[in-house]
């Protein structure tokens, strides 16, 4: 079953089951955060949850392992700056 | 909130192991519990799609791991056994296991026994570029196309060691991917080698075809493939643009001169699996070092008992030999903690652990027998140079690494004071192999002898709002005028 979800402001129409990084992958956004340090781009790893590499900004709480989150409808996903609610950061929560 | 409830027999981990341990447990009647992580079970190797997806096909065409994994996580869910997922084992203090379920609440279990069947993840190779956006582990990939139905990218090229590689490529290549060519770091194996293989075959026949299988189907394909051969950098601004690859030697190491550049998008790493030895090693369990089963390795007898009391451990997370080994293991498990809970006598334990022995036993001769094919080289520690970010969390490089190794320091946890590697929020699962390689070669001491990062709880990242005694008060008590 197809949803929408919001990433980055823009509609993306994924399914149900999937996870973030899933539908992410799916419609070619293979980059899902910079760093703190370097602001350097990281992506999907270990596709497991054990990296901590995959880290999204979900619904305004950063630190999300896109891997391990199922997408729900209407759910807002934002490509993570440095660690979130930290200076420099782009979570809210 | 940390609510604590005793059990008899708490799992930790619902893959294969964890699975054959619950079966054979709650027919011996025991009170069990198994803890997983992911909202469903199976583990890795038997990871289930997602319950939304509307399956099509019949399972069968999903491969034989899909049908084995469905019978068996079914058989423990019928089995009566209490699983709880979403859960994480986070700690573990005598026979307490700390568990918390996002979202939802904190406990602990108290059990008078403990089965550790934690799997493994993929051994991570530190490499110029493996940070890239496009570089992924073998295991992240197959996950993605096996349970998501996506492709990892548009032209992948896999590099690492032994079976899995040839299995996962063929495997992505069957489901549309383009597999523009497989690296393999051993040599081709000698006469000799194959010749004990062979030997080793009697008994698991099926193991050697799938792998010859595999083969068949990459050259029907006509996807090329090279043994002694590592990627040795992975290039783009910003994700993977091309990889850079070379000819190495019988210790994996580069041979100069021998550099070429693939164009790709998608770099998949495999070389092989470390066991997830956190809990084990948090609980004092003993460990040894064999970099053939992954590194440290819990210190266990033929019956599963790990060096303390009350502790068994099943499957990869004890040493990194397959699925079938797990399943095997678990169901020993299972069988000791039901005899040393009394609910089985020695004869009859005994009894329906021999299958399981049996098999394990054969099964353990053709890992032997891969095992000399698909010997790690010690290379597979120094592709690194000194930008290359080897704390991939905290960011830190080899050269910051190198510079904080204090003289004559052996010890991978001053490093990680002065610098921080390890302290990111995968806990050293992907770097302190590497730090302490470095830290080994600095001191000229064997990367096995070095201690390890001291190990800690919470094991895994928890919220500490859900583990705390007191909540915050949600209104201020009165203001002061």
């Amino acid at each position: 079953m197809a949803l929408a979800i919001d990433v980055d402001g823009e509609a993306v129409t994924v399914y149900e089951g999937e996870t973030v990084a899933g539908a992410l992958m799916g419609t070619a956004r293979r980059t899902f955060r910079s760093t703190a340090r370097g602001g350097a781009p990281r992506g999907l790893y270990c596709g497991m949850g054990t990296c901590y590499d995959c880290l999204v900004v979900v619904d305004g709480r950063p630190n999300r392992r896109a891997c391990m989150t199922a997408v729900a409808p209407g759910m807002r996903v934002q490509t993570q700056r440095a660690w979130g609610t930290r200076p420099g950061g782009n979570g809210t929560s | 909130m940390n609510v604590r409830q005793g059990r008899e027999l708490v799992i930790v981990g619902g893959g294969p192991a964890g699975l054959a341990a619950a079966i054979e447990a709650r027919r011996a009647g025991i009170q069990t519990t198994v803890i997983e992580e992911r909202t469903s079970l199976g583990g890795q190797i038997y990871k289930q799609l997602p319950r939304a997806f509307k399956v099509l096909a019949p399972p069968s065409s999903f491969g034989k791991d899909y049908v084995a994994g469905r019978h068996l996580i079914e058989a423990a869910e019928a089995s009566g056994a209490e699983i709880r997922l979403d859960t994480v084992a986070y700690g573990i203090w005598g026979k307490d296991v700390a568990i918390y379920t996002e979202g939802v609440d904190a406990g602990l279990l108290t059990a008078e026994r403990i089965i550790l069947a934690t799997g493994a993840y993929d051994r991570p190779v530190a490499f110029p570029g493996w940070t890239l956006p496009g570089v992924m582990t073998a295991g992240g990939a197959q996950s993605l196309i096996k349970t998501q139905k996506v492709l990892p990218g548009e032209r992948i090229l896999m590099a690492g060691s032994g079976p899995l590689i040839l299995a996962f490529s063929a495997q992505l290549h069957h489901y549309g991917a383009n597999v523009v060519g497989v690296l393999e770091a051993a040599p081709f194996p000698t006469p000799g080698a194959i010749a004990h293989l062979l030997r080793a075959s009697r008994g698991n026949a099926g193991l050697l075809l799938d792998g010859l299988g595999y083969m068949a189907y990459l050259r029907r394909k006509t996807v090329p493939f090279d043994y002694s051969h590592v990627v040795i950098r992975a290039e783009g601004r910003d994700e993977v643009e091309r990889a850079v690859v070379a000819r190495v030697g019988p210790d994996w190491r580069p041979i100069p001169g021998t550099e070429r550049a693939i164009e790709v998008d998608t770099v998949c790493v495999g070389y092989g699996f470390f066991p997830s030895v956190e809990l084990s090693m948090l609980c004092g369990c003993k460990h040894t070092f064999d970099e053939d089963l992954g590194g440290h390795v819990p210190v266990r007898d033929e019956s599963m008992r790990s060096s303390v009391d009350g502790i068994l451990i099943a499957g990869d997370g004890a040493g990194v030999a397959g699925s079938i080994a797990a399943v095997q293991e678990g169901r020993i498990a299972g069988l000791t903690a039901a005899l040393e809970l009394g609910r089985l006598g020695e004869a009859e334990a005994a009894r329906r652990s021999a299958p399981a022995r049996r098999r394990l036993a054969t099964v353990e001769r053709f890992r032997s027998a891969l095992a000399e094919i698909y010997k790690v080289g010690p290379g597979i520690y120094d592709l690194w140079t000194p930008d290359t970010v080897v704390c991939r969390c905290e960011e830190v490089t080899a050269g910051e690494i190198m510079d904080n190794i204090l003289g004559g320091s052996a010890d991978p946890s001053s490093v990680k004071s002065l610098t921080r590697a390890g302290m990111g929020q995968c806990q050293g699962r992907n770097c302190a192999r590497q730090v302490a390689s470095l830290v080994a070669r600095q001191a000229g001491r064997d990367l096995a002898e070095l201690p390890t990062f001291t190990p800690r709880a919470p094991v895994k990242a928890v919220p500490i709002a859900l583990i705390a005694e007191e909540r915050p008060e949600e209104e201020p008590v009165a203001e002061v005028g």
